[in-house]
């Protein structure tokens, strides 16, 4: 009944022992069969429904353990092929998964969309189809609302000129086709027009990253060698023992995550296992998760103490992280505590002093990174791939150039192209091009 | 007399007479009422059928059993494809015609025809009981009865012609119009609007220096419209080129407080793609000149249609203005530029079908529904005419997909989106272009014509044959070009050579390889019909995309299939906002698809809508 397959993280987007995801559709199995592997199975495609299987996902630069289970199609939650994975629990990781099935060639669910392919599947009773209007109307006030502050704020001005470019272009392409007699000479600038907009537009797609914290939420990941005090700043920060706290090196095995929130701001904090050589195969492995979780946070908190120089495992360690913050923990050692730079700055998790200025500093090291659009980006994952979306046809339409292809054929990607970015500002009537088309030219006879 | 009829037609324009055909070769008894014979298939406008999408319009009407493009064909002075620097999808035919002659071929396709009878009256009113038409009463007071009116009344409804200070009540040309019939469409209930269009003055022939123009010939060779005519060959009657320059916009400025269009005695919405040369002059006035063609009007006249110089403005400022073109300092003109206002239907009121949802049996085609242009009138007609005589075969209308053919998209967007202005087809319009090219009308509607009794023996086995021929040549295609051959033809186009060979389709897949060179240099190809081997060439070389597009037909088509029944309460249901709400209680659409095309619907709204469909039926 549906042609595309969607996917979509179906718990909490917080810490918790497992997360689950979900895809449903004709292509939920051949994805599955690209990225799940299992010793039990050729491939999840020989899967028998409804029972569990313990395999890898392999994502670029990791692997994870998960649980894999194939509902048959009509006998699931949306009546389509659905495919589940049970992954640990973890935000990274789970959205690492979730775009790689993507990547794969789903698209992703809108909020209520499972349900929604359930009642039209026949899945459901008739009592649910009220409260199924409800979540629909829900999701779309909620896009209205964000798309009406989008178009206050930079981001909805910056897309709005994306589009308002791309459909000049269309406009102007169309006029060719349509009337050869009188625009001729208007073309000759298209592939350099076509190759601005696909720079510019990559460069503000690359500057998304940042934006993407606001909406999720800003991820930070405690990093240090075992026993300088990140379990205790956790707790600190979270106001609540949430970590074990214990004088032994080691006690913190895997990683432990929650979320708080600051001026606005949503932290999602990570507390990772002490970083330090070992052979001992549960640490190691430890290790190797705060490894990545340093390298996909968005910022790192380092830790160390404060009433000793930097030990050389420290400095290594510190080599291999991008954008990070030191933190001095028990400054209360100190007799005098120095005061904080632009870099570094000295808590006292024991005590409570000092731990609101690493929330001030976190909040403030993305500020600066608004900035640059103005400091009023909103926008999401939904957002973020429309826009790749949009960049992808870009790059078609520039291969197609290349290649010769005729414009009447361009112009099927570089609509796709201008569909992407009008479903990010809510406007995709076609008519806006034939008034393009009139307002910018003298045509017809 | 006879008083009754299976249907009436009332306009003997380019939509009523594609009507009354339709009607009459599927058996109909059909009466086709006009205000003038002299006027039947009268080109009121440009002396031209075809160009960029309409074109295609006129080989589909053809495809389906219409009469465009036969007659078309008959009385072209040149033919030309536009467009042919650009890809298949987007290539043109354009005919200058011969107005008389098409006038005249035309009266006489309609005389011949059986079931057929033509009578020179007015219509005034028409007739319904329990909101079902049962026929016309004329201004003679007489009664014609029949359970299907067609309305087919062009330009000609309550229209009024614009020269300057001067206005006239009267149709395009000085033709009679028609009075009160639009009263009554309005106490029908039916939503009557106000539109206008323009057309430039006719020039005497002699009058003008041609060696200061440019001279346009048609092409050398070419297929013309009609499926059933053959490649020809000819280049035809000549058009010419010039200009308009600084001089005539001073002129046409310095009088702007003259023209009717800027000192508001024309209240008529015009269209923006047809603008008179003043409209052009105030909206671009950093254009320096403006493009004029020169255009005969038949053979044996020496009337020349100018086009691109439409005007509304007094005759003597059009002498003025015309005589500061180079080569037309000495024009005489013979009849001078008009604007013309007229009553039209908002086309919210029809379904797909053409039927209006409001009275039964009451179909409507061309101008009425607010569109311009004789093929996008003529498109209407044909559609009209079958849906009429299915209706009367107690049978399914025929509804043209967007994804089959421009009088799809054409018909989809005037019954969903609506106009605002005289609609005029364009390829942009049709967003699976590359599927809908005018090479292919007959391979995707020649099936339809026929289940709709239109299409005769002697077109359905020629278009069985070349389905045949097709099939052959794509067998031929997928055939390995001989090893010495292929290098020698390569070279030959400047093309590199492929080491380990290639095979026909391959080479023809490049860019810088046509159907007409493969044919030419191989033997294999000689029983080929260039239209099959062009055919075959834009399947290959759109071939990518055509895959690409295929997949959104795909999903379009599934909310297409999804019918909507006819009175479904659009006002119970709590979650539709109300922008939508009235929007759909106002198109009504058929299907689930239509509904997602009409603006102010969103993808949310649509969401719902399925949800509510599925209870609907759920509870039945």
């Amino acid at each position: 009944m549906f042609d595309d397959t969607i996917a979509a993280i179906s718990t909490p987007l917080a810490a918790g022992a497992i997360s689950v995801i979900r895809i449903s559709g004709n292509k939920a199995l051949s994805i599955a069969d690209k990225i799940f592997k299992c010793d039990k199975l050729k491939a999840p495609s020989d899967a028998e429904p409804e029972k569990m299987y313990l395999g890898k996902i392999s994502v670029p630069n990791f692997t994870e353990r998960c649980f894999f289970v194939y509902f048959k199609a009509p006998k699931s939650y949306t009546g389509e092929d659905l495919v589940e994975f049970q992954c640990h629990g973890g935000v990274k990781i789970t959205e690492k998964v979730l775009e790689e099935i993507l990547k794969r060639g789903a698209v992703l669910s809108g909020k209520g969309e499972f349900t929604r392919r359930a009642f039209i599947n026949g899945k459901l009773s008739l009592s649910d189809a009220e409260n199924l209007i409800e979540m629909i109307n829900a999701e779309s006030d909620c896009a209205l609302i964000s798309a009406s502050r989008l178009l206050y704020g930079n981001f909805g001005k910056e897309i709005k000129d994306f589009f308002n470019a791309v459909t000049d272009l269309i406009a102007e392409s169309e006029a060719v086709l349509d009337y050869p007699d009188e625009t001729e000479d208007l073309l000759a600038e298209f592939p350099s027009r076509l190759e601005t907009i696909y720079k510019r537009l990559k460069f503000f797609a690359d500057g998304i990253k940042i934006s993407k914290a606001v909406k999720n939420g800003i991820t930070v990941a405690i990093i240090g060698i075992p026993n300088v005090g990140k379990s205790s700043l956790l707790n600190a920060l979270l106001n609540k023992d949430r970590a074990i706290v214990s004088d032994k090196a080691g006690t913190t095995r895997d990683v432990v995550e929650d979320s708080f929130e600051y001026d606005g701001f949503k932290i999602n904090i990570l507390d990772t296992a002490g970083i330090r050589k070992s052979t001992d195969e549960i640490e190691m492995l430890g290790t190797e998760k705060a490894k990545f979780e340093a390298e996909n946070a968005d910022l790192v908190l380092f830790v160390t103490e404060a009433d000793r120089e930097l030990f050389e495992e420290e400095k290594e360690l510190l080599k291999n992280l991008n954008s990070y913050i030191t933190v001095k923990n028990k400054s209360d050692k100190l007799k005098k505590i120095p005061d904080n730079t632009d870099k570094v700055i000295y808590v006292s998790s024991k005590y409570n002093k000092n731990i609101n200025a690493v929330s001030e500093k976190i909040v403030s090291f993305f500020r600066q990174g608004f900035k640059e659009f103005g400091g009023e980006i909103v926008t999401s994952l939904r957002h973020a791939e429309l826009i790749k979306e949009s960049l992808n046809r870009l790059k078609d339409c520039i291969d197609g150039a290349k290649e010769g292809q005729p414009l009447e054929c361009i112009l099927i990607d570089l609509k796709e192209s201008r569909r992407a970015l009008g479903k990010i500002i809510g406007d995709t009537a076609d008519e806006g091009i034939i008034d393009a088309i009139f307002s910018k030219f003298c045509l017809g006879k | 007399m006879e008083k009754n009829f299976d249907a009436i037609v009332v306009g003997s324009g380019h939509a009523g007479v594609e009507s009354s055909l339709a009607l009459a070769r599927t058996g109909k008894k059909t009466l086709l009422l006009t205000l003038s014979l002299d006027s039947i298939s009268f080109m009121a406008c440009n002396p031209s059928i075809g160009g960029t999408a309409k074109g295609h319009l006129v080989r589909e009407i053809d495809a389906l059993g219409g009469q465009m493009g036969l007659s078309a064909d008959a009385a072209a002075l040149q033919l030309k494809t536009l467009n042919t620097g650009k890809g298949p999808a987007v290539h043109s035919l354009r005919g200058q015609e011969d107005k008389a002659l098409y006038h005249r071929i035309m009266k006489r396709e309609l005389e011949r025809c059986q079931n057929l009878t033509i009578i020179q009256s007015e219509a005034v009113e028409v007739l319904t009981q329990n909101n079902c038409v049962c026929g016309i009463k004329t201004s003679l007071n007489s009664s014609f009865f029949a359970p299907v009116v067609i309305l087919t009344t062009g330009v000609y409804l309550n229209s009024r012609i614009i020269i300057g200070e001067y206005t006239k009540d009267c149709g395009p040309n000085g033709f009679e119009n028609a009075k009160s019939l639009t009263s009554n469409l309005i106490d029908l209930g039916l939503p009557v609007r106000r539109f206008k269009t323009g057309t430039p003055a006719r020039v005497k022939k002699s009058s003008l220096d041609f060696s200061v123009m440019e001279i346009q010939y048609g092409d050398d060779i070419i297929y013309p419209f009609s499926f059933m005519h053959d490649c020809t060959e000819g280049k035809g009657i000549p058009c010419y080129l010039t200009y308009t320059n600084q001089k005539t916009h001073e002129i046409i400025l310095a009088n702007l407080k003259r023209s009717p269009l800027f000192n508001g005695t024309i209240s008529g919405t015009g269209p923006r793609y047809c603008p008179s040369i003043e409209d052009k002059v105030v909206r671009f006035s950093d254009k320096e000149r403006h493009q004029i063609f020169i255009e005969p009007e038949g053979m044996d006249t020496d009337e020349m249609y100018v086009q691109g110089m439409s005007s509304s403005l007094p005759f003597d400022v059009q002498e003025e203005m015309y005589r500061t073109v180079k080569g037309m300092e000495n024009v005489q003109i013979m009849r001078y530029a008009y604007a013309i206002e007229y009553d039209c239907l908002d086309p919210l009121c029809l379904k797909p079908s053409l039927e209006t949802k409001k009275i039964k049996g009451l179909f409507c085609a061309g101008q009425i529904n607010g569109s311009s242009g004789y093929e996008e009138a003529a498109g209407q007609g044909l559609i009209a005419g079958i849906n009429a005589s299915l209706y009367l075969s107690g049978k399914e209308p025929l509804i043209i997909g967007r994804d089959e053919g421009y009088i799809g998209v054409l018909i989809d967007d005037l019954v969903t989106k609506g106009t605002n202005e005289p609609y005029r087809m364009m390829t942009a319009r049709a967003e699976y272009r590359l599927h809908l090219r005018q090479e292919n009308a007959d391979i995707r509607l020649t099936e339809k014509g026929r289940d709709a009794g239109l299409v005769s023996d002697e077109r359905y086995s020629a278009f069985l044959k070349r389905k045949e021929e097709i099939e052959k040549c794509f067998s031929l295609l997928e055939k390995r070009v001989p090893q010495s051959d292929c290098k020698s033809f390569l070279e030959e186009c400047n093309e590199s050579v492929p080491i380990c060979g290639a095979t026909y389709s391959e080479i023809l897949k490049r860019k810088g390889i046509t159907a007409a060179k493969l044919k030419s240099h191989f033997n294999l190809f000689s029983d080929i019909s260039l239209r099959t081997m062009l055919y075959a060439e834009s399947e290959i070389k759109y071939s990518g995309y055509l895959i690409k597009q295929k997949a959104q037909i795909k999903e379009t088509l599934m909310l297409d299939k999804k019918k909507i029944p006819e009175n479904f309460d659009y006002e119970s249901i709590k979650g539709l906002r109300i922008e939508a709400r009235q929007k759909l209680c106002a198109v009504r659409p058929e299907t689930v698809g239509q509904a997602s095309r009409i603006s102010g619907v969103s993808p949310a709204d649509i969401n719902v809508l399925l949800v509510c469909l599925k209870e609907d039926k759920n509870k039945k």
